[in-house]
């Protein structure tokens, strides 16, 4: 009877405790966030100064570019508009897993972009669109503001496959265009379907001919081998499906980084006048969700060069360090957690 | 030194040689082999509420939220005691899996000390249920050789030291909760049996599938004091509890539909090709018709043979819901289940418990194969990222409909479903007999595995 009383003990025991595990981290999903992690940069003849904090342990990057005159966006305006056609392929999703709409990958990544500091975020349908540029473009600089189009075509209220378009007088202006999902400028959008673009969509938007237009060539095997800045901004997207190809960039600056295939690159930053235009190679994913979150957040454009990486782990406090870096216009991007990060922040160096 | 001898016959006490022994096959495992599919979500997971996303604002976590609460833990564990600073890479040269037949390989490779963290909780999940199962063996069938027996066919079964030594499936824990629920709910404590029914039920479903069995038996059991239905309600308070307490946040941030997404992605998955749609329908069939009439069979119960036959009803409603899939993992709820019936009721449940054991672990190695040692070839270098990519590619190689592999997976469920069909054929031979004399005494003449 004893030993009976004793067993049945251990068993509410065990039982009492699961569900206490259970309650306990209950708390920690629902009350952990990116407040708990920290960083600071500061520069002052060449060197820069950081330092890094987290409540757990973390591996931490901080990726020190030279961007040569290009100004991180800190304004960002996503485009969306379901009265207006889109052209994007359909992506498998796993089992349980949400379809990967357009809408849901933006919301997804307004939610990446708030931990890594972007959080100035506006949705625009597409008169507000044209609202938006035709401001920016009349009060003479469009530096320092971005646009995100998934749609697979911008709506004829900014693009019509001319040079004189809105968008093209919006990226002279200085203007960065982060795009994904199909080939850019090949089509527009009307309310009632797509319209394919007669003349040469590819050189209004990068100067040439350069395009991914072979659909069979999508995954890259290998790291883009110009620079570092795949494993020092871990990026994961290998697609390069409606991807560029850096070396038929001809006449304009040009930052190619990820991975590539055939010549063409996962993720492409081109200079378009003073602005930008960012192609992300393949059809929506995760992983393509992510990088388009860290180089918009890491504040790279077409002119960047890497500069220098240090990397190491903070556990339950600070670690402080120095990096040696030379350049006109210092920056630094900080992000904490590798290839799964939990925190970014963005310093321009510039003047120390 | 009185307390020196206790912890060394403690130590000396063969239940403890086996867990130890199970735990040390574990321990070596985890860090060779890891299934990288599934292990790269829960760091996903732990990345998104992390950011102050929660379980379901970023796409990674498709199931109740039970497994999610149990990273929620571990993550505390982890800061605070670990140093765990990188969940994963992409290892560039492992990224050819990713464009395999089976689509559930990725380069994302998590690193060892993450993967370690994730399987020792599962370990200790199977080490708990085990415990239990042990305790129940001995106690109720008054054998200690055939609880020692039930503890090495429990955790050495090999798709248990996969579950958590490779894998990292959370099914150990399903087996638990199941389990506490039974003993629980036996030793009439019955609020908290509610609560571990519910948690059991938000981890994985197919507890559920049991629910008329576990109220049939309440009602049965307390027939005559009729304090079955007060502790029936008691039981409804106690799950209710548990799921409020669960549900308040994914209800106030109206992800309700999406914390069932998994379910009802699988639901969805079966409209797509009309003879598919037909066989799941039917499967689904057979567990609800399981449940029922193990449910009734239960209620038909004498109150003298309630305990036993809630044993009986509860693995029979489980194997039911066996058949709605046979991915490896799903079985190991009902294992410890089948194991008690063995040392206790009937010991031919041997061969449909080696035909499941090794049904489910064909398939999961037939799915995985070499791109197991993904880790052990990042982070140890003890294969080349090469060798894994060509003998992968060899592997999946299409012979027809199917790749080499996919045959082989196929052979593995077979033998599962074999299993799965073979347990209410031995439990009701009398019945097969009436049909086919031949098949009954073939039944009846299979050889038992309960150590009397």
């Amino acid at each position: 009877m004893l030993s009976e009383k004793r067993s049945d003990k251990a068993v509410v025991a065990m039982a009492v405790a699961l569900l206490a595990v259970i309650l306990v981290g209950e708390v920690v999903v629902y009350t952990s966030d990116y407040t708990d992690y920290s960083a600071s940069a500061s520069a002052e003849d060449g060197v820069i100064t950081y330092t890094v904090s987290a409540d757990g342990s973390k591996s931490y990057s901080v990726v020190v570019s030279d961007s040569n005159g290009y100004e991180k966006v800190t304004r960002l305006y996503l485009y969306y508009d379901e009265s207006y056609a889109s052209d994007v392929e359909d992506v498998e999703a796993d089992v349980g897993a949400p379809a990967l709409t357009q809408s849901y990958y933006l919301k997804q990544l307004v939610q990446l972009l708030e931990y890594r500091g972007v959080t100035d975020v506006t949705y625009v349908d597409a008169q507000e669109l044209a609202e938006v540029l035709s401001a920016s473009v009349a009060a003479g600089s469009s530096a320092g503001i971005g646009l995100v189009c998934l749609n697979g075509a911008l709506p004829d209220t900014v693009y019509t496959g001319n040079a004189g378009d809105l968008i093209l007088t919006w990226l002279e202006s200085g203007g960065s265009l982060y795009w994904a999902g199909n080939t850019i400028g090949s089509e527009y959008a009307t309310t009632e379907g797509v319209v394919a673009v007669e003349g040469d969509y590819q050189t209004l938007f990068l100067g040439s001919d350069c395009l991914n237009t072979d659909e069979t060539l999508t995954r890259a095997y290998e790291e883009y081998s110009g620079n570092a800045y795949r494993s020092a901004l871990s990026l994961s997207n290998n697609n390069v499906k409606y991807g560029v190809s850096p070396s038929m960039v001809t006449s304009r600056a040009c930052l190619a980084l990820g991975y590539q295939n055939g010549g063409y690159a996962s993720i492409v930053a081109v200079q378009c006048g003073s602005g930008a235009v960012f192609v992300f190679g393949g059809d929506y994913s995760d992983y393509q969700r992510y990088d388009m979150a860290q180089v918009i957040a890491a504040g790279i454009g077409p002119q960047s060069e890497l500069v220098a990486v240090d990397t190491g782990t903070v556990t339950r406090g600070s670690v402080s360090g120095t990096v040696e870096a030379t350049g006109s216009d210092l920056t630094a991007y900080i992000y904490l957690g590798g290839y799964y990060p939990v925190y970014g922040k963005h310093f321009d160096l510039r003047g120390g | 030194m009185a307390s020196t001898d206790s912890v060394k016959r403690f130590l000396a006490h063969p239940a403890v040689l086996v867990a130890i022994a199970a735990i040390v096959v574990r321990l070596v495992l985890m860090p060779l082999l890891t299934y990288d599919y599934d292990i790269y979500h829960w760091a996903q997971i732990i990345e998104n509420f992390q950011t102050g996303d929660g379980l379901y604002d970023i796409d990674a976590y498709y199931y109740t939220p039970t497994w999610g609460y149990l990273l929620g833990f571990i993550s505390l564990v982890m800061d605070a005691f670990l140093n765990v600073g990188d969940f994963g890479i992409r290892f560039v040269e492992l990224l050819p899996v990713e464009d395999l037949a089976f689509r559930f390989h990725t380069a994302t490779t998590v690193t060892l000390s993450f993967a370690v963290c994730m399987k020792i909780p599962i370990m200790l999940a199977d080490l708990a249920t085990g415990y239990l199962l042990y305790r129940f063996i001995r106690d109720e069938f008054g054998s200690e050789r055939k609880a020692l027996f039930g503890l090495i066919l429990w955790l050495f079964c090999p798709t248990l030291i996969y579950m958590s030594g490779v894998q990292a499936q959370f099914d150990s824990f399903s087996a638990l909760f199941m389990m506490l629920t039974f003993v629980l709910i036996r030793n009439d404590r019955n609020l908290l049996a509610g609560m571990t029914f519910a948690a059991g039920v938000m981890l994985k479903f197919f507890p559920a599938f049991t629910v008329i069995v576990l109220v049939a038996y309440v009602l049965v059991k307390h027939r005559a004091d009729g304090t079955g239905l007060r502790r029936v309600a008691a039981s409804v308070i106690g799950a209710s509890l548990v799921t409020l307490v669960m549900y308040i946040p994914i209800i106030m941030s109206g992800d309700v539909a999406t914390s069932l997404s998994f379910v009802t992605g699988r639901a969805g998955d079966m409209q797509e090709v009309l003879l598919v749609a037909i066989g799941n329908y039917i499967v689904i069939a057979i567990a609800v018709a399981g449940m029922l009439a193990f449910g009734w069979l239960m209620h038909r119960s004498s109150p003298e043979d309630a305990d036993r036959n809630l044993l009986v009803y509860t693995f029979l409603a489980l194997s039911a819901a066996m058949f709605m899939s046979a991915t490896p993992q799903y079985m190991l709820v009902m294992l410890p289940f089948m194991i008690m019936v063995m040392m206790g009721c009937d010991g031919r449940m041997r061969l449909p418990y080696i035909l499941i054991c090794a049904g489910s672990i064909i398939s999961a190695l037939a799915n995985n194969n070499v791109l197991l040692l993904d880790g052990a070839s990042a982070y140890l270098g003890l294969v080349s990222a090469d060798w894994i990519n060509s003998v992968a590619e060899a592997l999946h190689t299409f012979v027809g409909s199917q790749t080499y592999m996919g045959y082989v997976c196929n052979v593995g469920q077979v033998l599962e479903y074999i299993g799965f069909i073979l347990i209410p054929l031995i439990w009701y031979d009398k019945v097969v007999e009436r049909y086919s004399p031949r098949l009954a005494a073939g039944l009846r003449g299979l050889k038992r595995w309960d150590v009397e």
